[in-house]
């Protein structure tokens, strides 16, 4: 009896790793839409609205999900405050720490965190431009991530199913 | 006003040196920074320059200096870190912030086609106008801009720095709000230059009365006829009149029934009768008074309101700002 349900929890924990790996990789694309979405927007909302980097923070900070709907707001709330500090600090700030626990590479999370970087472009449409650089970095992570990730679900709990059994007869 | 105000100017590396300035926020007119030059505040009328200290002082060799960074600094701050929403007012060399105040801007134009400005790089001259908005200023000559309740035509007349600006926004609160000589009207304000509401991002910084529709920015012989177009005002305030086009404008609008409200660059009467796109209309007498504003003992005062016959109604001699 003992050892049946030592099996069922050796399989179950084991599955649940590589299940846990498989989801990580599907959050890591929808960040990266997310992302791109969100930089589409900023630019859309530059180059037409006219509007400052504040306003844009009010309003993702109505409209987006969490973790970023709370930091686009502590952001708009503490450039409203305009205690002086510098946007870039306050932006790396906020953006870093909403950042800090999800799925994505240093080089993916650097592109949100580094848009104060871009700013200081006389040109509505040339600032909106400069904004969108990374777009096509972006693009062409998630086109990689979701093409490799049928494949590579398959292989995560395929050898999680695997290392799952291969306990069990070690142990049996 | 508030100390505060004076320091939200300032990205916070700067504030510190800006304290004691923003203490006499009352009495603050206009501050300068130019690059590479000393900063100067001009206080009661008084020019003098910003310490290291953040004392003010006559001495040139104690005077701190604004580098580039520093300026950048300000105008990004300014700018809510987004210069490109600003793209328009840079252009057009002022910008107008929270409170009202208005920042003026000088630096390398960039021409297009046509030798049209496109914008201006390399901001290294800033001139920070304080706004002082002083409420009350227009009551004494109110009972005189009335006839059995209803608003009369009215020109206001005025050398520069004189408080033309600050009476025409007090009198566009007074007709807005209603009065004692007349119930609230609604207003259309063209406030070409931002001077007038002050809007920042679209919200009037400056008290204007509570039936005001402010079109800001705008070209006045536009932002007339779009006005009455879209608002139905029953008054239509501009400041300084200076085209033949927006003469124009007004008359149409007084053709549409609109009671006028409006400025002019001049010392007396008979010099705005002079200006060639004036003439016209002083000689239909499109105007039922004239408030005549000056100087007196270094005070602004309204040396005189006169009707549309240009016959003195009042010297009331009151302090206009």
């Amino acid at each position: 009896m003992f050892k049946f349900a030592g099996i069922l929890l050796l399989m179950a924990g084991c599955s649940g790793l590589g299940l846990n790996r498989v989801m990580e990789k599907k959050q890591r694309i929808r960040e990266l839409r997310e992302i791109r979405r969100m930089i589409i927007r900023i630019q859309s909302e530059m180059a037409y609205g006219k509007r400052t980097l504040p306003e844009i923070c009010l309003l993702f900070g109505q409209c987006m999900e969490e973790p970023y709907r709370a930091a686009f707001l502590s952001i708009y709330r503490k450039l409203e405050e305009n205690d002086g500090t510098d946007l870039s600090r306050i932006w790396a700030e906020q953006i870093g720490e909403c950042m800090k626990e999800l799925p994505l590479w240093e080089e993916e999370k650097d592109i949100l965190q580094n848009i104060p970087e871009y700013l200081g472009i006389l040109d509505e449409k040339q600032q909106a431009a400069d904004i969108g650089q990374s777009l096509d970095f972006l693009s062409a992570h998630i086109a990689k991530a979701e093409s490799g990730y049928e494949n590579q679900a398959r292989v995560t709990m395929s050898i999680s199913v695997m290392a799952g059994i291969f306990l069990v007869i070690l142990l049996l | 006003m508030q100390r505060e105000e004076i320091l939200h100017i300032f990205p916070d590396f700067m504030r510190p040196r800006w304290e004691k300035v923003a203490e006499r926020a009352g009495r603050l007119q206009e501050i300068r920074l130019r690059v590479n030059q000393p900063v100067t505040v001009l206080m009661d009328n008084r020019e003098r320059f910003l310490s290291a200290r953040g004392e003010l002082t006559d001495d040139i060799s104690h005077a701190v200096c604004s580098d580039e960074k520093e300026l950048e600094a300000v105008l990004a701050h300014l700018c809510h870190y987004s210069i490109y929403a600003f793209a328009d007012e840079i252009r057009q060399g002022f910008m107008t912030i929270r409170g009202g105040h208005r920042i003026g801007l000088s630096g390398q134009v960039i021409l297009e086609e046509q030798e049209r400005i496109r914008n201006i790089k390399y901001i290294r001259y800033l001139n920070i106008r304080i706004a002082h908005e002083v409420k009350g200023v227009s009551d004494k000559a109110l009972p005189y801009l009335y006839r059995q309740g209803e608003v009369l035509n009215t020109l206001i007349i005025s050398p520069p720095g004189c408080g033309k600006t600050t009476m025409l926004r007090d009198l566009v609160r007074n007709f807005s709000g209603g009065n004692a000589y007349g119930k609230g009207k609604n207003v259309g304000l063209v406030d070409e230059r931002s001077e007038i509401a002050g809007s920042c991002l679209g919200i009037p910084q400056n008290d204007i009365g509570i039936r005001t529709d402010v079109m800001d920015a705008c070209p006045k012989r536009e932002g007339m006829m779009m006005l009455i177009r879209s608002m139905a005002p029953d008054i239509l305030a501009v400041d300084e009149l200076g085209s033949t086009e927006d003469v124009e404008a007004m008359h149409r609008a007084i053709q549409c029934g609109c009671k006028m409200l409006a400025t002019i660059h001049g010392f007396s009467l008979e010099e705005v009768g002079r200006k060639s796109y004036m003439k016209e209309v002083m000689e239909e007498r499109l105007f039922d008074r004239y408030l005549l504003l000056g100087k007196q003992n270094n005070r602004c005062v309204v040396t005189g309101i006169y009707d549309r016959e240009r016959k003195l109604c009042s010297n009331l001699q009151e302090s206009c700002c």
